[in-house]
């Protein structure tokens, strides 16, 4: 699959929580995975990668969904230092080194990892595709990485938020006939199987008890035959409403 | 006056010696909560999550219905978590019931 390259998208779409929830989710469960400290977290908002203050910084992974994590390389021996627990320093051993580095290598793919599994990933954006935004990541104190990402590949993420579209199947010549038709529905709570003789005895403080349990979605009724569609039942503005749980 | 559960699994017949012929037939009533109105077009498109307002507020009993009439009213009990109707009203305003 290829998928469609964005050629625009709406500036105020970078800041929006469609385009920044995913991203700070994922920022909790890699910061999670590695720190001790909660304080690891998205910086900023979406913006364009040039003049952003890690665009000169190299990129140390580069995905082929469209998306690329630059970091300063001190800044990703902190990584490591952070990880076990220890303040940044000012200089390295060669011990400290060898220490240091596969570790900020773990977890820089950790990171990759986790963006290419993200819900709406691309598949198949093009390497070559420019990546004009870019989001820093780091604590409150500081920048320390940034995501470096395509159109295409935000696109699909913005588009992965929002709601889903249901696109219609076009209705058959004799049903667009009939679609103005008004037809009356039901909701049923259930039913129960009973004598004519109890019914003739009804009476008022009975318990008839139905063939559904509380937790079940209830089937809709229209024109008095039941229906494959099932809803559960909410209260909107003082009126009972049926809310479509399966689709038709 | 004692309340007496009936249905499936129901606890005790009511019908006694002096019914009618037909009196053991067992019928099968429908608890209807609320009712409306809706376009066949409309209902085509009908997807997950999508909301119908009906005719009731949380407040007004539920129709028992027997082919289609309302034979009583009653508020909506769970017993061993499955849904009941208490009987509030017995007949219907329909005269045709």
């Amino acid at each position: 699959m290829t998928a469609q390259v964005a050629t625009w998208l709406p500036s105020d779409c970078l800041a929006s929580d469609a385009a920044m929830k995913p991203f700070a989710r994922l920022i909790d469960g890699w910061a999670e995975n590695w720190f001790a400290s909660d304080r690891w977290e998205v910086v900023g908002t979406w913006g364009p990668a040039v003049g952003h203050p890690a665009a000169s910084w190299p990129s140390l992974r580069a995905s082929p969904y469209g998306f690329a994590i630059h970091a300063d390389r001190d800044a990703v021996l902190s990584l490591a230092l952070d990880a076990l627990g220890s303040a940044s320093q000012p200089s390295y051993t060669e011990a400290d080194l060898r220490v240091l580095r596969p570790l900020s290598s773990r977890i820089l793919d950790d990171l990759a990892a986790r963006l290419s599994d993200l819900p709406g990933t691309p598949n198949g954006a093009g390497t070559s595709e420019a990546a004009p935004f870019m989001l820093g990541i780091g604590t409150q104190q500081r920048t320390w990485l940034a995501l470096a990402c395509s159109k295409a590949w935000l696109a699909a993420f913005v588009r992965s938020e929002l709601p889903q579209l249901h696109t219609c199947v076009p209705l058959d010549p004799i049903a667009l006939a009939c679609a103005d038709k008004q037809v009356e529905i039901s909701a049923m709570l259930g039913r129960a199987s009973i004598r004519v003789g109890d019914i003739r005895h009804l009476e008022v403080g009975d318990v008839i008890m139905l063939d559904r349990s509380g937790d079940e979605p209830l089937p809709l009724s229209v024109a008095g035959r039941e229906t494959t569609l099932h809803g559960l039942l909410a209260e909107v503005g003082g009126r009972v409403m049926f809310e479509v749980a399966t689709p038709q | 006056m004692t309340s007496k559960k009936i249905g499936k699994n129901e606890l005790e017949h009511k019908t006694d010696d002096r019914g009618s012929i037909v009196d053991h037939v067992e019928v099968v009533c429908e608890a209807i909560l609320g009712n409306g109105t809706i376009t066949i077009g409309r209902l085509s498109e009908l997807a997950k999550g999508d909301i119908i307002s009906l005719d009731r507020t949380p407040a007004d009993p539920v129709d028992i219905r027997l082919n289609g009439k309302t034979i009583a009213r009653g508020e909506i009990v769970t017993v061993d978590d499955r849904f009941a109707v208490r009987l509030t009203e017995i007949g219907s305003e329909d005269p045709t019931v």
